[in-house]
């Protein structure tokens, strides 16, 4: 695979009163356009995803609304896998340039979220669990905090142990002009927070987000300057209900979809020099860089504790902040991870980069990787 | 009028009981109102009520007593032919609690069913309609409860005794598996207004010192006396009595006037510890005696419902008692296992807020 | 307005596992619930039974600490707090044994 990203461009994320969707689409399709120096008429095909605007906004049709700003009549899909929304977007818009039928996609995540009472972001984000899950009043830290539940018992990590990927992150976002929280916290911060499901507290949840990221995605581009490009792109599946899997601290579909992404780009864990990883619980990036095939399965927290995480170590995960720091605007993180990481690589220090895309506790999840 | 029939095919073949895990102390409720704490617990006889969770009501309390029962009677669900639920406080005002229950135990879709009002006599009321529909050969078992999780108007003096429980009752024709026959039942009525409960209305009124002589002691009274005279009994006869207890005193009081003992009182005697859970709470005296009785006994249940009514029944034990106690778990259990709550905590139990 | 069509029809299976006892593979306690579960907070868990499926559902403590690995049974309790006007949902909570 090698599909150039030739425009990237990211929205600030946080709680934007003055934008609406629209608003936030429409400026984050422009800044990826101008990024590409691309006009509107050259892009063949856009890929949106989104997850909450039909229960949340009663919008189902974004994609002619997206059409009337391009002033075109190309085709426009929405893509929904929960939190997964962007990245598999992404993955829909690689497939299509792969297939030969288009040249230039434009791949637009994007949320609005805060117009509405937490409660019922919370009742609507459990669109994305079973039935059974609903059922039992559970939300989704509940379903996260059962996993870190386990963790703990099984491996013998501690409450402090899941503070680690927070304040890590929050350390990287003090940078990111574009980050929902840009300053750092400290650990006694985050002990301190009100718990919301035992063991995860406020400060190890990411917040509810506005916001909206974009890239543009070209098959044949013979620009000299801008040779970031995806060699990989894979999706995996598994069971909706976290009860239906053996245990509660490893999900399947990163594993599987990680070895497919390895496979196809010709590389290996140790090869990936940066990562934008799926914290939408600190216990998310634990487990994530065990299934990610970086460390062993329980040997994640140690890592954490070493920092071998952090900017400048072994494997620098979520220089962005994550979606803990810099945000979660549910649809947009798996684009704005790829932004990220797009940005970085044009730095030219790290070489190999990874997206890991999660939808709900992990029955979807889609995997990037990007050379220089 | 009644004809006083000697039952020749109906026994009690399972039973059980259930009383949810939470108790308010009087001293909860009378030290939120600024009453003499002291004076009324000594008053009302009642160290604490029973009280229901918020995610309990009728109907799963009558699923948790009716599982006991079926598995006491040892018999297929699907063999029970009526179901007949009495309570104050069914979850629907229209939309039986009997079919709820009936899908949840399996009884199958073959049977009678309606649901039951008279206040604390609802359930007592369903024995008889079981009682003579096995009586007439129309079915050979049938389920009755009386179930309530009670309303008590906050600072009304019902606040301190109005608790929570249910008492289920298999009856059966076949005679190999009576733990108890049942030999006679005796009903006494009259429109007595001595405590209603309007539709719609949250919460019960009731008019005071009326609901004693004319409500409670005239309709008993008068039950058992013409139910004694009727079976050519006496008071000591029966090895145990149970009255409808709304507090101590009022059951106290008649047992003291006929002459029955605290021999014959105590081991049904469960208001002092659970309150007064309205239409379970002689079915659960009842529950209460025939797990501590024996073979060849004599039980005399009166109930009494406001509005008002007492029904009367005199029950023999048999020889398979012990054994079908045996194989359920005991009301004992559920009144000894308790943790205490303060007065906000039932607020929110009760759903009031 | 909850349907009464889904309750009725989700009867099949919501009964399935009362009275019957399994182990706590995991569990929680909410502290905000989502909209429909009232205000207070609840406890829920995963629990294993011997048929070899899992169930989640909320707990019920009755005074007791849970633990991972702890025995539970299945009771029937109401799973929802309806508006005035809706079916009332029963299902199954498990409680701490």
């Amino acid at each position: 695979m090698n599909i150039v990203v030739s425009g990237a461009y990211q929205t600030n994320f946080g709680e934007l009163w003055n934008y609406s969707l629209e608003d936030l689409i429409f400026e984050s399709i422009n800044g990826a356009l101008k990024d590409a120096s691309r006009g509107k008429k050259e892009i063949d095909v856009v890929f949106f995803g989104n997850m909450l605007s039909s229960s949340l906004s009663s919008q189902n049709h974004i994609s002619a609304l997206i059409n009337q700003f391009l002033k075109s009549n190309v085709p426009v899909i929405r893509v929904e896998s929960a939190c997964a929304s962007g990245g598999v977007a992404i993955a829909q818009a690689c497939t299509a340039l792969e297939s030969g039928q288009y040249e230039k996609a434009l791949v637009i995540g994007a949320e609005k979220m805060t117009d509405f009472p937490v409660e019922q972001i919370s009742y609507a984000l459990m669109n994305a669990a079973s039935e059974q899950e609903r059922d039992a009043g559970l939300s989704f830290v509940g379903l996260y905090a059962l996993m870190a539940n386990q963790y703990i018992e099984t491996f013998g990590a501690t409450e402090q142990d899941l503070a680690l990927p927070a304040i890590k992150n929050h350390k990287h976002a003090a940078t990111n002009k574009k980050a929902q929280f840009p300053f750092e916290i400290s650990l006694q911060q985050v002990m301190e927070s009100p718990l919301v499901a035992d063991p995860l507290r406020l400060l190890h949840c990411s917040p509810i987000s506005d916001g909206a990221a974009a890239v543009v995605l070209e098959k044949n581009n013979k620009k000299k300057n801008n040779t970031t490009k995806i060699v990989a792109s894979a999706q995996a599946g598994e069971t909706l209900a976290l009860s239906e899997r053996d245990n509660f601290f490893t999900l399947q579909a990163t594993e599987k979809a990680a070895k497919k992404a390895y496979t196809q780009a010709g590389l290996g864990p140790k090869d990936v020099s940066l990562l934008e990883v799926h914290d939408c619980f600190t216990i998310a990036e634990l487990l994530a860089i065990e299934d990610l095939g970086l460390y062993k399965k329980g040997e994640g927290f140690v890592a954490m504790r070493n920092g071998d995480l952090q900017m400048g170590g072994k494997y620098p995960v979520n220089s962005s902040g994550g979606l803990k720091a810099c945000g979660h605007p549910v649809g947009a993180t798996g684009v704005k991870q790829m932004v990220e990481v797009v940005h970085q690589l044009r730095t030219k220090k790290p070489l190999v980069g990874l997206t890991h895309n999660i939808g709900g506790t992990g029955g979807t999840a889609v995997i990037h990787i990007l050379q220089r | 009028m009644i004809n006083l029939k000697q039952f020749t095919s109906v026994g009690i073949v399972g039973f059980g009981g259930y009383v949810p895990f939470w108790r308010l102390g009087m001293e909860e409720v009378g030290s939120h109102w600024g009453a003499d704490v002291n004076r009324v617990k000594k008053s009302l006889g009642i160290e604490h009520k029973a009280v229901a969770s918020h995610d309990e009501d009728a109907l799963t309390m009558a699923v948790e007593a009716s599982t006991i029962a079926l598995q006491r009677s040892g018999i297929s669900p699907k063999k029970i032919g009526a179901i007949f639920i009495g309570s104050e406080s069914h979850p629907y005002a229209v939309k039986p609690t009997g079919t709820i229950l009936g899908d949840i135990l399996g009884i199958g879709n073959n049977y009678f069913c309606a649901d039951l009002q008279f206040a604390c006599k609802a359930g007592t009321a369903g024995i008889q309609i079981v009682a003579g529909m096995i009586e007439a050969g129309m079915i050979d078992y049938g389920l009755v409860v009386g179930v309530d999780k009670a309303q008590a108007k906050p600072a009304d003096a019902l606040e301190y005794t109005a608790s929570a429980g249910a008492a289920a009752f298999i009856l059966g024709n076949k005679k190999e598996r009576w733990g108890a026959q049942l030999m006679h039942t005796f009903s006494h009525a009259s429109d007595t207004p001595d405590f209603w409960r309007r539709s719609g209305e949250a919460f019960p009124s009731h008019g005071g010192r009326f609901t004693g002589t004319p409500g409670y002691f005239g309709h008993i009274e008068h039950c058992l006396e013409t139910f004694l005279e009727q079976t050519n009994k006496t008071p000591a006869d029966f090895d145990y009595v149970i009255f409808h207890m709304p507090n101590t005193k009022f059951p106290l009081k008649v047992a003291k006037k006929y002459g029955f003992t605290k021999e014959q009182l105590q081991p049904g005697f469960l208001v002092p510890h659970i309150g007064n859970p309205y239409a379970a709470s002689s079915p659960l005296g009842l529950i209460s005696v025939l797990e501590q009785a024996t073979r060849d006994q004599n039980i005399l249940v009166v109930s009494y419902g406001s509005g008002a009514g007492s029904d009367a029944f005199w029950f023999k034990t048999e020889k398979p008692l012990k054994t079908i106690t045996n194989n359920g778990k005991k009301i004992a259990d559920y009144i000894n296992s308790f943790e205490k709550i303060n007065y906000l905590d039932y607020l929110t139990k009760q759903e009031t807020i | 307005m909850a349907s009464p069509a889904v309750y009725w029809r989700k009867k099949k299976t919501t009964f399935l596992f009362l009275n019957k006892k399994g182990t706590l593979l995991s569990f929680t306690k909410i502290n905000n619930p989502p909209k429909g579960f009232g205000k207070q907070a609840y406890w829920v868990g995963i629990v294993e039974f011997p048929e070899g499926t899992n169930q989640i559902g909320q707990l019920i403590l009755e005074g007791k600490e849970p633990k991972i690995g702890q025995a539970v049974i299945g009771v029937i309790r109401k799973t929802r707090q309806p508006n005035n006007e809706e079916v009332i949902t029963y299902g199954v909570k498990f409680k701490l044994l």
